[in-house]
């Protein structure tokens, strides 16, 4: 399904689109509007992102060194650090 | 000149890691970084890899009941290691366009980095992506990275190919003079 939608553009940017449409990169206006629309949706994946990754830095506990040691040394008890990284490598 | 250093993900989990054989040398390593005695970097891929790590080490974790769930014990690692004073984060670097016959691809400085290191040195995908971040670090700070710091085997294995081609000198925390 496809949806019209209505937008101001200055003369000047109308005069770029209508040069590209003429030399024949585009087939239309609304071909060369449409395509620079996908192309710049396709590499801002930014634009999708929510707050997630803000939201745990923002909210996990706030720890000092000798607390996160302490948990360390039961979290990775027996287990090295150094392998641990490496399996996630593999 | 101070040092300039580039941690491996496991230099920054070794310091809170008791067990691990080289705790006390990565402790120290840190205290140096925070202090300002010496200057280090790290790929921000570290982020990703101290949250899933710790994450995994959750999963496995079987000395009884942990009083904080997974998402807050990753988070509470992540968060330090975010703050870390002097340890800069390299990026992953704005998009290059690399030809292959008649396709070009977009894809961050990092990977055409990591592309042009690759093949020679035979290390694993992820370790690339820090050799790379570690070539580029020396680049945007204008002098070599004196020491790539990691505990991981492959990488220590592989670290005569890594000087060749990476210009890179591996070693593990232990290794490292004092500044």
């Amino acid at each position: 399904m496809e949806e019209i939608i209505t937008s101001r553009f200055s003369e000047e940017l109308v005069k770029k689109v209508d040069q590209a449409v003429s030399k024949g990169y585009f087939k239309s206006r609304s071909d060369a509007l449409r395509r620079m629309i996908e192309e710049h949706l396709r590499e801002h994946p930014e634009l999708f992102l929510g707050d997630g990754a803000k939201k745990i830095l923002t909210e996990a506990p706030k720890l000092q060194d000798d607390e996160l040691e302490a948990l360390g040394s039961n979290l990775f008890k027996g287990l090295s650090v150094a392998r641990l990284v490496a399996e996630g490598r593999e | 000149m101070t040092t300039l250093l580039y941690l491996d993900a496991n230099i920054i989990l070794a310091r809170y890691a008791p067990d691990e054989p080289q705790h006390g040398e990565a402790k120290e390593l840190l205290n140096t970084i925070e202090n300002g005695e010496t200057e280090a970097v790290t790929s921000v891929l570290t982020l990703v890899e101290v949250l899933s790590t710790v994450s995994r080490a959750y999963g496995r974790f079987r000395g009884g009941s942990m009083s904080m769930r997974r998402e807050d014990v990753a988070g509470a690692f992540l968060r330090r290691v975010a703050n870390i004073r002097n340890l800069h984060f390299i990026p992953l670097g704005g998009d290059v366009s690399v030809s292959f016959d008649e396709k070009s691809v977009e894809l961050p400085a990092i990977l055409a980095v990591a592309l042009e290191i690759g093949a020679g040195t035979g290390v694993k995908t992820l370790d690339n992506i820090h050799l790379a971040a570690a070539s580029i670090a020396s680049r945007i700070y204008g002098h070599r990275i004196d020491y790539f710091v990691t505990l991981d085997e492959d990488i220590l294995k592989h670290q005569k190919q890594i000087m060749s081609l990476a210009e890179l000198k591996v070693a593990t925390p232990a290794q490292i003079p004092p500044s």
